[in-house]
């Protein structure tokens, strides 16, 4: 995801304790797959997430460019929009997440899923 | 029980809920450690036709901590796949399971699972989930079924040892079962959840007059015809320890052990059976290390969370429930008069209690109990069962283990654990006080303390629980699955058909 602009470097959540009761586990899921998609099977998603010709700015033309070079999504992705206002985003796939800040892109998502 | 739904949370998710936890130098080959692992409680013989098996969304892990700073210096990781032989059918199996062969259409098994087994050595590597350097013990590893009944499972028993995989890659060896076993763990449920009236003595409880509960009543196994899920390994002791220890008293002869079961934390449901998937790391969701603790030592407001946290989180955030338990307090109240001696020591806002301390968090210093010692040689507080692996196997054990009398049994509970320790017996009287005056010697323990029991037992050489457990004298140790045909019944059957 470097090439995504977020505000530093994607930090990497790994650790197998981690500080997620199974309480606040089952809230995560649930909210991830309500207000999020998964990328890829949600029509129209991948364009939200290459931004709109019109109004891409300049960091999101390298997201554009990344899935151009020949990307392949082989297992699932999921984001998980955790604050609209800062962009924080959490990416899921495999066994790993990637927390990324795209406040641009948190917005966009979040108006894809408004009624 | 020792820890069957023992959090609000994991009491809704069996498949990833630890029950008991076993540690022991092989009695049959001493050169060896024995891990076992139990899952999924309390299975109805009967509960098909989706009969029990390992969540193959789950990562099962049992841990060993060799250097005593609470956290996994190797761990064994568990992966289960499932496949249907025959999905057109609603049937476990169509016909006898005669033998144990790989998924086939073919078959007469219809839900059959296999397993991957992998090794992470963590030194090195620093602390973290995925920190490690693994190697592949075996994959495509044969579960044996459910034991159903004479007619489905015929030859249990060879099924079962067909199970048991001898393994070596890298290195690295280990004898390893995965699948059913008999519960190995005995208790009186009914009496330790009814406000504590134990059976033998429940005519001394405060509500024995009301209830009109008489002294002397036997104790009933309350586990006796149910059947687990099993993670049994059996590893070389030179693969465990840090370094090959020159005797009993080194300490690196000691490791501490505990189990953990971990769920992806995203997980998506389309709605259409099993049309979901899991994704993202591991999130921690069941721990175990002593019986008994998250069942009845942490608040139940803390419990959820104590299943997510490792070990070095319980002498920080939990210290205070192992401190002052709960159970010790209540004990005076439950038994008015029976234990004074408690009451008065528990009546002293700054007493503690350093015995379950080092019981149960850092293992037992070497100046404690002439000639023995399982502890961790740093102090740091971690609910870990610690087995001195120096230490040889019983020739007569004792299932009071080191609470035996006169002598106490050093090869036993709480140095490791074995199937047959009366595990429940062993922490109630140490919860009770009789533990306390070995770190405090101006305590003298109630005469209760040392004779309470459940009452599940003959005596201290009782290895079987009065005939309600059927331990194996051999790898897996725990007894055949009580058959689906042969029980519940009047009389339980253990064996096969």
């Amino acid at each position: 995801m470097g090439t995504t602009d977020h505000d530093g470097e994607p930090q990497e959540s790994g650790t197998w304790f981690g500080n997620f009761s199974r309480r606040t586990f089952i809230q995560r899921g649930t909210l991830t797959a309500a207000a999020v998609g998964v990328v890829g099977s949600v029509p129209g998603l991948s364009g939200l997430l290459a931004g709109g010709a019109s109004e891409a700015p300049a960091a999101e033309a390298d997201a554009t460019e990344f899935e151009a070079g020949g990307g392949t999504l082989t297992e699932p992705l999921v984001a998980h929009v955790k604050d609209l206002s800062t962009g924080e985003i959490s990416l899921f796939q495999g066994e790993r997440q990637v927390l990324i800040r795209d406040p641009a892109l948190a917005s966009r998502l979040f108006s894809a899923v408004r009624p | 029980m020792s820890s069957h739904r023992e959090a609000p949370e994991i009491s809704k998710d069996p498949v990833a809920d630890s029950t008991d936890l076993y540690a022991f130098v092989s009695p049959d080959d001493p050169n060896t450690v024995t891990l076992i692992a139990n899952y999924i409680p309390l299975q109805a013989p009967g509960g098909g036709p989706n009969f029990y098996e390992f969540g193959e969304d789950v990562l099962y892990e049992i841990h060993i901590d060799n250097t005593g700073d609470g956290n996994p210096d190797i761990s064994y990781q568990f992966r289960f796949t499932t496949v249907n032989n025959i999905p057109s059918s609603f049937l476990y199996n169509d016909g006898p399971i005669m033998s144990l062969t790989p998924p086939s259409a073919s078959s007469n098994w219809n839900r059959q699972q296999t397993y991957s087994l992998t090794r992470v050595d963590h030194h090195g590597w620093g602390w973290g989930w995925g920190n490690g350097q693994t190697t592949v013990l075996g994959n495509g590893l044969l579960c044996p079924p459910c034991n159903i009944g004479p007619l489905s499972t015929p030859t249990y028993e060879s099924l079962a040892s067909a199970a048991v995989h001898q393994l070596s890659a890298g290195g690295h060896s280990a004898t390893v079962f995965a699948g059913q076993r008999a519960e190995g763990f005995y208790v009186d449920l009914g009496a330790v959840f009814d406000l504590g009236d134990l059976r033998p003595f429940a005519g001394d409880h405060a509500g024995a007059k009301a209830a009109g509960l008489l002294n002397g009543m036997p104790g009933v196994n309350s586990t006796a015809a149910v059947n687990v899920h099993s993670l049994a390994l059996q590893v070389p002791t030179a693969e465990l320890t840090r370094a090959r220890p020159e005797g009993p008293s080194d300490p690196a002869a000691v490791i501490g052990v505990w189990t953990t079961a971990s769920r992806q934390q995203v997980r998506i449901g389309f709605g259409g059976g099993d049309d979901c998937f899991q994704t993202g790391p591991w999130s921690q969701v069941s721990r175990l290390g002593n019986p008994l603790v998250n069942e009845l030592i942490i608040g139940i407001g803390d419990k959820d969370s104590w299943n997510t946290q490792p070990p070095t989180a319980d002498g920080q955030q939990f210290l205070h429930y192992f401190a002052q338990p709960l159970l010790a307090t209540l004990l005076p109240g439950l038994y008015p008069g029976v234990f004074p001696l408690l009451a008065k020591y528990n009546s002293v806002p700054t007493n503690t209690r350093p015995d379950l301390e080092a019981i149960l968090l850092t293992g037992i210093p070497p100046t404690v109990i002439p000639g023995f010692t399982n502890y961790n040689g740093t102090g740091v507080k971690a609910d870990q069962l610690r087995l001195n692996t120096a230490i040889r196997p019983s020739s007569s054990p004792n299932n009071l283990g080191l609470l035996g009398t006169p002598v106490g049994d050093v090869a036993g509970f709480p140095n490791g654990r074995r199937v047959f320790d009366d595990v429940a017996t062993i922490e109630l009287r140490a919860v009770a006080g009789a533990t306390l005056p070995l770190v405090d010697s101006a305590f003298s323990a109630d005469a209760a303390a040392g004779g309470v029991s459940f009452g599940l037992t003959s005596g201290q050489s009782d290895l079987t629980a009065m005939n309600t457990e059927h331990y194996l004298d051999r790898f897996p140790y725990l007894g055949t699955p009580y058959s689906g045909f042969s029980n519940p019944s009047s009389t339980p059957v253990s064996v096969a058909p």
